[in-house]
């Protein structure tokens, strides 16, 4: 689903912080990263999301088109015009199969869209199905599927815990569903429909990362990029924390992990990546890495 | 005396002939009618520029009334000048008193004794301001920074401002004149900017100076360090408001001002010159404010050059603060300083660029 | 005692107009951090610009009617609005691109101020007279309420609609509001229209009664009060800012009332001693929250 490729950034004219960097994330996968400080873990993010610039020949190519569920259909053509596609066609993938077409002949086999819409669609799909996520300006990105829960957690403090999640919702439309979201999200985080009219700034740390993740998750993301989530919390916030991404992870959300707690991420995740000082210097399978000797020395303090 | 120490001879005796070469020009610029003004303002202009660049440049806190505290050593001189004058009339007579301090307008050398009272009155005009400057220190750097203390300040040189323009025997609205009675030499004042910068070089020099620049890349880990932050602030602040004393002292034995000059737009122009100078470059600001100076009392009233530079140099102002923000927001220096190190490299073949500008001055 | 009462009501509508003026100020700086120098000089256009179509419409067929006026306010408005995204766009955007100091912000913002400045007085130097629509009295309830509506809706907006919970989002941490999908551009951009809008409706009401004015209407007849106001009120709060607005207007129009004991000279002290006084013991306004310091 996500796939970078030769991932570089430089700052200020000279500090490499990623070298050719590269990684791939699979549809429906928990993939780790960790490494340790300074190793460019939060970089990588931020590049995904556009807020480091990346150099040039650098490639993170997002491939949605592997997805042909309802919901997918839905998040691009809207509720209204899914319907009548889904009349037309009789299943979400043979949907998804017309908009993929080059060109669409000029009988139209759509009852109640235009054609000139029918066009668009299938030109929005196009733009966003496949797409390098680097040329993608950070505000868009949320638009293409990714979420990216920053380090630190940076919910808006003065925002109350409803507001702060209908702004993880600005860029959807569809009053009904997100608040629908709304629900299924407070079902999956009580402690924040307790805390819903209270500032976000008055939530404690843990709190305030459940905030962020369930802002996060109000976007409908396909990937979900998560940056440090056990940082700074105390050990019982931090199993909360890992037992809400494994939930997540088991409801079929794509995940790339950042961790430091290499332990707890690599007991979760599938594959993982171990970065350090910009590269890639071990990929594999999460067990794998668990019992590897160097990981073991370097990370998890054995 | 670090710096001092510092130097090689090359230097040193660089600095030594640009200073009696400024002397000599200074001495002889009497002799013709518009240099001494442009000489004055340039040493002035600097002094004051410095002072701002002490605590916008090194110590990073943003003051926006600057003119405040001029105004305050301007208006020190004045009233210090008038009591004199006054004493010395009513003992000595009128004629008397300014045979002693009237300097022969034309081709004229000022009397000693004008050098002494100018000196004196200077001395205690800045020794106000700081004392002033402490009080103003001490109750907002504690509390305020940012923007808010940039605001405060511009609110309370406003206030100076106002409170001079209220008292007639400055003048009100219109400010008052003791140039007709006494005027200082260019001269004079380099001797000040001279000393003030070996001053400021030896104060950033010391522990103090090393605080400041400590506190101005981050207070909380200054703090934790063991730099008394909020007295660092307040010592910086008050260092500054003593030269911008001096300034304005000085300023008032050149040409008369009218309080209202001494608001904003004063307050204005220093934070151009240092911003074009360079934040924190002692050297940048000097340059700066010999360019302002120029651009004012030389270029604009070239009769070459169209009207429209010295009617509107406001327009000119906004251009050039807004180009040099977006392309070169550290100003010309950066926080560089000149060096004869650098300049020397200017003459020699240009095989080792990669020289910094740091070093000794 | 009538003339304290004439006081207060002057006060009054000069508290409103400031007002207007203020939540222009506070927004901006509310959502990027910097006192924005320019926006007096909007004050100045949207007067200039009101006050030039007033002149040209009064000779044709609208005359001396209520559209007149209206039309001078709409275009002020537009025209207001344009310069701010203009200003916006070619000397802060480029700044917050590059990740510059709030120092620099500042002072571009003093730089852009000073070339609208100088415009103004290239253009006109003269003090002109504004075409005088409606007496003293009726400006009064005219300014009154056009600021109690612009309040009420303007806290609507920012409370409760998107786009203002954006706005909120935005001016908390810019990061994170990008990762929503909010174009903080786009945000920015609209606050400053909002701001300079009110900017000139504000100058419109300020000038309606028949006012004199110059090319420093904006800079220093008007001045940074409207900005002290913001502040005093708590920037960032809008019904400080109105509060604001009305104390400093009430302080200076009953500075008026006592001009004949020379309180009136003294009204630059009183003000800006007020605003030292309550920042000093409230940094953060009257109505501003306490930003606790992180480490």
């Amino acid at each position: 689903m996500l796939e970078v490729k030769n991932l570089s950034v430089t700052y200020n004219g000279n500090i490499k912080a990623l070298k050719e960097v590269n990684l791939n994330v699979n549809q429906g996968e928990l993939v780790v990263l960790i490494g340790t400080n300074g190793a460019g873990k939060t970089t990588l993010l931020k590049a995904l999301t556009g807020l480091v610039k990346v150099d040039s020949g650098s490639f993170a190519n997002l491939d949605l088109t592997g997805l042909t569920d309802k919901r997918t259909l839905n998040r691009f053509c809207g509720q209204k015009d899914t319907d009548k596609l889904l009349e037309a066609f009789g299943s979400s993938e043979a949907a998804f199969e017309f908009l993929q077409k080059a060109e669409i002949d000029q009988c139209n086999p759509v009852k109640g869209i235009s054609f000139d819409k029918l066009k668009r669609l299938q030109a929005k799909y196009q733009k966003y199905a496949t797409a390098n996520l680097l040329r993608v300006p950070a505000h868009e990105a949320i638009m293409y599927g990714v979420a990216h829960v920053p380090e630190g957690r940076q919910v808006f403090a003065n925002l109350t815990v409803q507001e702060n999640l209908e702004m993880g919702a600005y860029r959807r439309h569809n009053a009904i569903k997100i608040k629908q979201d709304l629900k299924e999200v407070f079902a999956r985080f009580p402690r924040l429909e307790e805390r819903r009219k209270q500032k976000a700034g008055t939530l404690s740390g843990g709190e305030q990362q459940m905030l962020a993740m369930a802002r996060a998750m109000m976007s409908k993301p396909k990937i979900l990029l998560l940056d440090e989530p056990s940082m700074g919390l105390s050990p019982i916030f931090v199993n909360e924390i890992f037992d809400i991404i494994k939930s997540l992870h088991e409801s079929g959300i794509t995940i790339l992990l950042v961790e430091q707690n290499a332990k707890a991420a690599l007991s979760i995740a599938d594959r993982a990546y171990v970065l350090e000082t910009g590269k890639v210097v071990l990929e594999g399978k999460a067990s794998d890495l668990l019992n590897d000797e160097n990981v073991k020395k370097a990370y998890l303090g054995a | 005396m670090i710096w001092f120490k510092r130097m090689n001879k090359r230097n040193l005796i660089s600095t030594v002939v640009g200073v009696l070469v400024l002397t000599l020009i200074s001495i002889f610029s009497t002799k013709s009618y518009e240099l001494p003004k442009i000489l004055n303002l340039i040493f002035i202009y600097s002094i004051s520029a410095l002072a701002l660049n002490i605590v916008c440049g090194c110590l990073g806190e943003f003051v926006l009334g600057h003119g405040g505290f001029i105004l305050i050593g301007y208006t020190t001189a004045v009233i210090l000048m008038q009591q004199i004058s006054k004493l010395f009339t009513k003992s000595m007579g009128k004629v008397y008193f300014k045979e002693i301090l009237v300097y022969v307008v034309r081709g004229g050398e000022l009397h000693p004794m004008g050098y002494v009272f100018i000196i004196l009155t200077v001395i205690v005009a800045a020794l106000i301001t700081a004392i002033i400057g402490f009080v103003v220190g001490l109750i907002a750097l504690g509390r305020l920074k940012g923007d808010y203390l940039a605001i405060v300040t511009l609110g309370i040189s406003l206030i100076f401002v106002n409170v001079c323009k209220n008292f007639d025997s400055l003048g009100g609205g219109t400010g008052i004149s003791i140039t007709t009675t006494i005027s200082s030499t260019p001269l004079l004042n380099l001797a000040f900017l001279v000393a003030i910068l070996i001053l400021i070089l030896t104060f950033m020099g010391s522990r103090f100076g090393r605080n400041i620049l400590a506190c101005r890349d981050d207070n909380i880990a200054a703090e934790a360090c063991g730099v008394p932050v909020n007295k660092t602030k307040v010592i910086a602040f008050t260092f500054s408001s003593l030269l911008a004393g001096i300034g304005g002292a000085l300023l008032a034995f050149v040409q008369p001002q009218a309080p209202t000059a001494f608001g904003q737009d004063m307050s204005i122009l220093f934070l151009i010159i240092i911003v074009l100078g360079g934040l924190g470059s002692l050297t940048g600001s000097i340059i700066a404010a010999i360019l302002i100076v120029l651009y004012e009392n030389w270029f604009c009233v070239q009769s070459w050059v169209p009207e429209f530079f010295a009617n509107n140099p406001k327009i000119i102002y906004g251009i050039i603060l807004v180009l040099i923000m977006l392309f070169r927001s550290s100003g010309i220096l950066g926080k560089n300083e000149f060096t004869w190190n650098w300049f020397y490299k200017l003459f020699k073949k240009k095989d080792n660029k990669k020289e910094t500008l740091e070093g000794d001055k | 005692m009538n003339t304290l009462l004439e006081g207060l009501k002057q006060g009054l509508e000069l508290g409103s107009i400031f007002a207007l003026m203020a939540l222009g100020y506070s927004m901006v700086y509310g959502i990027v951090k910097m006192i924005n120098f320019a926006h007096s000089e909007f004050i100045t256009i949207g007067g200039f610009l009101a006050y030039f179509i007033t002149e040209s419409l009064l000779k044709s067929t609208f005359g001396n009617s209520i559209w007149s006026l209206l039309i001078a306010l709409v275009a002020a408005i537009i025209v207001c609005v344009i310069v701010a995204i203009i200003t916006e766009r070619f000397a802060y955007r480029p700044l917050r691109k590059k990740g510059s100091s709030r120092i620099t912000a500042l002072i571009t913002a003093i730089g852009v101020s000073y070339i609208f400045s100088g415009i103004m007085n290239a253009i006109e130097p003269e003090q002109l007279q504004f075409h005088k629509f409606v007496d003293k009295n009726t400006s009064f309830y005219i300014a009154i309420i056009t600021t109690a509506v612009l309040l009420a809706l303007l806290t609507f907006f920012v409370k409760k609609t998107k786009i203002g919970i954006a706005m909120r989002a935005v001016s908390e941490n810019e990061q994170a509001a990008k990762l929503m999908g909010i174009n903080n551009n786009f945000i920015i951009a609209l606050t400053f229209m909002i701001g300079s809008a009110l900017a000139a409706i504000g100058v419109v009401i300020y000038l309606l009664d028949g006012e004199c004015f110059t090319f420093e209407i904006g800079s220093v007849t008007i001045g940074l009060y409207p900005f002290v106001a913001a502040v005093i009120g708590g920037i960032g709060s809008l019904p400080g800012a109105v509060i604001g607005g009305f104390l400093i207007g009430i302080i200076r129009a009953i500075t008026q009332v006592y001009s004949n004991i020379g309180l009136s000279s003294w009204v630059d002290t009183i003000i800006y001693g007020i605003f030292v006084i309550i920042l000093l013991f409230k940094p953060s306004g009257l109505l501003g929250k306490d930003v606790r310091e992180k480490v």
